[in-house]
């Protein structure tokens, strides 16, 4: 025998735990703490039946609860309070002693909080937790109808098994439902409160300025920037570019729209598409592998520095294609080169010095940066990331007495002493990289992957020329780990991200309909593919077909006199409340036992015809519907 | 609906139901049902509890004549059936009737006649005709014997066996009566006196015609084989040896016709047949020996209970 609290109790706590699980990162300390807390006490105290807080209690502490996140309400503070508070409000729940009510009000915070978590994040992790909530919660639901009707209630664990089947049937249904509406229903592709109110922790990774020395160290995160679903490319081509610098501004390198004329040619290389799958970003820089000249959608500005920004008027977030053309060379069109010599007035006459030491006006671009090179080398930089030169005067630090710099240091003092020697040159601020998944075939770049490096223009082709790799410890440092595969799990979980992100959080309706109106306009011609949708389409029919034959012939051969007594047993279960009629229970029996005149009219006629072995008349027939009407209505 | 025609019979049921046997409702009824059916009544009681007076009131109130033999070990077989005495003045053998030639006879305590005397009066049940000295005596019509006997008592007695039982349409018992009414009889006193001052009600062709009415009652394809799925249900049971014969399956549907010619249909119904189901059945059951104790009627009970009906 089992106890219904028991499992009320069960499915109560699983659904709390799957409420809470995607918001738990996102709580401040005192839920943290206090809802583990909860869920332990409360566990005891139903057990021992005892509880450690009164109903009054229960009550105040929640006014207080109320009182202090309500305070700390405001337009830009509203989803963090509110989940925290329901967070609380649920712990004080599952510590009190739980009337009926209470076990409803749980079901309703532990569906609020999964419901708040999705305001903050759209992780894979929903969607189980979804479903794993929807299911505790209408089996504990059910279980709650009977715990409400006796308490005490215990069932022969024999008898649990059809209950469970049974019960199942809902949370499959609903959920089967929820597959319909994630079809028609319209969706955000961001966290819509992180989105629009992005947090105010500082990203160490690609920014839309270069400016060295400001950090004296570099800790980059690993979280996800994008995907990229691409062919296998050697690290040499990994570059992801994003944004070009062009001007420098005291110790800063910075974007300034390219002058109107500039224009940019791709030559021979190999063309390769790629489908990129960005995170949520707010500054709209789309990442393309370097060189990229187009990408996909009208709703897409690209410059002719090749830098692709999304329009702001577009709201959605979706994946784009890119025709990358690996290898291409990047042929300049009016250029204007003064724009590229522009320098600060602040630099520093040692820099000018090292500059007109290293070259003489008339060297060919390509000696400048040749001579650039050796000089880096001579200088044994060291490629680091901690123990990093101060800000006054970071690259004169970096080029003479420290020697130690991640990627911006090297990129931009080597553009710098391009400028100076007069060489037009620029900082390209993306990624370098990208861990390989070949489970799914995809490339994952993560924030610590943000990289910078320099393209100079030589004989009217921006060359792509990356300081980094001057280091002494190039071959050693962190530039050369990128690239690697990550753990199996890790990249087992992160390809599942990636489905979840490509099929649900990326799926857009209007963009399936509008690929297969594209599809079928382009498909037209190919008399394969046609044939084939033409036989798929005959399938179509004949399964419907098949479907239609069986439900006919279902409702031919149950016979009328059939559905009239199914339909009037079922009446006398509803109207009656006689649950479950013995089959051993004869018609008149049944009538004379609900003592409904109707009921026994209905038995008479009917018993009449068949025991006679006759079928129905049709007057008879219309007679017994008309009882059976009149009985359901009551 | 069934053709409505005030059938005598049934008037006569009713008012015995509720003016003079009152509380024997169920025995009665199924009296009349084995009176209609053509067979035989074995009512299995305890002594007092109005077997007798039962009888009496039947054969008063149908008009008919009623014989009545009082059971013991020396009761030889010509005192049931009668026998030839030499007449002097006629100087010829006078076959002098025995009370089996009544229509109503009542036969008490059945069990302490020798199983000789059983065996001849239970071959006239089923022959309804007695042989006697080479010469065939048909039996009246109607022909109801209503045999008693005390389920109790053991000493001196002498078990009907299998094959005799069978020859019974119906074994019933009689039950005590409700409370209320058993106090009234308490107060008021038996009925024995009134029910000698029972005119009759109707003749025997009534009952004649009301038999033949019975036979015309319909036994629709779908109770043949609700009967038959009983029968061999019985016959499938695990604690029995044996369930019902054909003998038995024709007495259920022969019971099951007049059962619902008494509730005034021209066709049974499933409730017919479970009405009269444990009466007709249970006594033929043969359970196994270690389940000898189980009773009968429990068991056939629980074979009706297990079996769906027919809904459609």
């Amino acid at each position: 025998m089992i106890a219904i609290r028991t499992l009320l109790d069960g499915f109560t706590y699983a659904a709390c735990l799957f409420g809470v699980l995607p918001l738990y990162a996102y709580l401040e300390l005192p839920a943290q703490v206090a809802f583990p807390a909860a869920m332990v006490t409360g566990l005891v105290c139903d057990r021992r039946q005892r509880y450690l807080c009164g109903r009054i209690t229960a009550t105040l502490l929640s006014v207080f609860v109320f009182a202090f996140y309500g305070l700390r309400l405001n337009l830009t503070h509203v989803v963090e309070p509110a989940v925290n508070f329901l967070v609380l409000l649920l712990a004080i729940r599952l510590i009190t002693e739980k009337q009926p009510r209470n076990y409803l009000q749980i079901f309703v915070l532990a569906i609020f909080a999964l419901a708040g978590s999705s305001l903050l994040t759209l992780s894979p992790l929903f969607f189980p937790v979804l479903v794993l909530l929807v299911v505790s919660a209408t089996l504990g639901l059910i279980f709650l109808t009977f715990h409400a009707s006796d308490p005490q209630l215990c069932l022969p664990t024999g008898s649990l098994r059809p209950l469970f089947t049974v019960s199942l049937m809902l949370p499959v249904g609903s959920l089967l439902l929820m597959m319909v509406f994630f079809g028609i229903l319209p969706r955000t592709q961001y966290p819509l409160w992180n989105f629009l109110n992005p947090g105010p922790s500082a990203k160490s990774g690609f920014s839309e300025h270069v400016r060295p020395g400001v950090f004296a160290r570099n800790a980059a995160s690993r979280a996800l920037v994008f995907r990229v679903e691409s062919e296998l490319l050697g690290l040499e081509d990994l570059y992801w570019r994003g944004i070009v610098l062009n001007v420098v501004e005291g110790g800063s390198w910075r974007r300034r729209t390219p002058p109107e004329q500039e224009g940019l040619r791709l030559s021979g290389g190999r063309p390769l598409t790629q489908i990129i799958y960005p995170e949520a970003r707010t500054d709209g820089f789309l990442f393309t592998l370097d060189p990229t000249e187009q990408v996909g959608g009208a709703w897409v500005r690209s410059s002719a520095d090749l830098v692709h920004v999304q329009r702001t008027s577009r709201k959605h977030r979706v994946s784009y294609q890119s025709v990358a053309r690996l290898g291409a060379s990047r042929i300049a069109q009016r250029a204007d080169h003064d724009f590229y010599l522009q320098l600060p007035p602040s630099i520093s006459q040692r820099l000018r010095d090292t500059a007109a030491a290293l070259v003489t006006p008339s060297d060919s671009a390509a000696d400048k940066i040749a001579r650039t090179e050796a000089f880096f080398r001579r200088q044994q930089l060291v490629y680091a990331t901690s123990d990093l030169p101060g800000p006054e005067r970071p690259l004169e630090e970096f080029l003479f007495d420290k020697k130690r710099g991640y990627c911006e240091f090297f990129a931009s003092s080597f553009a710098l002493l391009l400028r100076l020697e007069g060489v037009p040159a620029r900082l390209v601020g993306g990624y370098h990289g990208g861990s390989r998944n070949e489970l799914a075939g995809y490339y994952s770049i993560t924030e610590d992957m943000a990289h910078v490096w320099v393209e100079a223009l030589v004989d009217n082709v921006w060359r792509r020329i990356d300081p980094s790799h001057l280091a002494v410890n190039a071959n050693s440092a962190s530039l050369v780990g990128r690239g690697s595969a990550p753990d199996w799990h890790r990249r087992l979980l992160d390809a599942a991200d990636y489905y979840w992100t490509r099929v649900v959080i990326s799926y857009d309706l209007a963009k399936q309909l509008e690929l297969a109106k594209g599809a079928g306009f382009t498909l037209r011609g190919v008399s394969a593919v046609s044939s084939m949708f033409r036989l798929a389409g005959a399938l179509l029919v004949v399964v419907a077909g098949l479907l239609v034959v069986i439900w006919l012939q279902r409702r031919l051969t149950v016979s009328v006199e059939k559905r009239l007594v199914q339909n009037f047993l079922r009446l006398i279960e509803v109207r009656f409340g006689m649950k479950n009629v013995p089959s051993n229970l004869g018609l008149k029996t049944l009538a004379d036992q609900t003592g409904d005149a109707r009921c026994k009219e209905f038995a008479a006629i009917y018993s009449a015809a068949i025991y006679r072995d006759r079928v129905l008349q049709p007057s008879e027939r219309a007679r017994l519907q008309r009882l059976l009407r009149s009985l359901r209505k009551f | 609906m069934p053709p409505v025609h005030v059938c005598p019979i049934r008037q006569v049921l009713e008012t015995l139901d509720s003016e003079i046997l009152q509380g024997k409702q169920r025995a009665l009824r199924l009296t009349f049902i084995a009176l209609l059916a053509g067979g035989h009544v074995l009512l299995e009681d305890l002594p007092g509890l109005g077997k007798t007076t039962l009888a009496l009131a039947l054969s008063s109130v149908l008009g008919l004549s009623f014989g009545r033999i009082q059971c013991t070990s020396d009761l030889l077989p010509s005192d049931i059936t009668g026998l030839s005495v030499y007449e002097r003045d006629s100087g010829r053998f006078r076959f002098i009737k025995g009370p089996i030639f009544n229509n109503i006879l009542l036969a008490d305590e059945v069990n302490r006649a020798m199983p000789k005397t059983q065996s001849a009066m239970l071959e006239a049940m089923e022959e309804r005709r007695v042989t006697v000295e080479g010469t065939t005596y048909p039996l009246p019509d109607p022909f109801l014997v209503i045999a008693t006997q005390n389920p109790v008592e053991q000493i001196g007695t002498f078990p009907l066996p299998e094959s005799q039982l069978d020859r019974f349409l119906l074994v019933t018992g009689v039950g005590y009566p409700p409370e209320q009414l058993e106090k009234e009889i308490i107060r008021s006193g038996g009925i024995h006196d009134r029910i000698r001052d029972l005119k009759p009600l109707v003749s025997s062709e009534d009952l004649l015609t009301a038999r033949q009415s019975v036979r015309e009652v319909q036994l629709g394809d779908k109770l043949v084989d609700y009967i038959f799925s009983l029968v061999a249900a019985t016959r499938q049971h695990p604690y029995l040896i044996s369930g019902l014969s054909t003998r038995g399956a024709l007495n259920l549907a022969a019971a099951a016709r007049a059962a619902a010619y008494l509730d005034d249909r021209d066709f049974v119904i499933p409730e017919d047949v479970q009405l009269v189901a444990v009466p007709v059945g249970a006594h033929r059951l043969a359970p196994r020996p270690e389940h000898e104790t189980l009773a009968k009627t429990e068991v056939m009970q629980s074979i009706v209970d297990s079996l769906p009906v027919p809904r459609a």
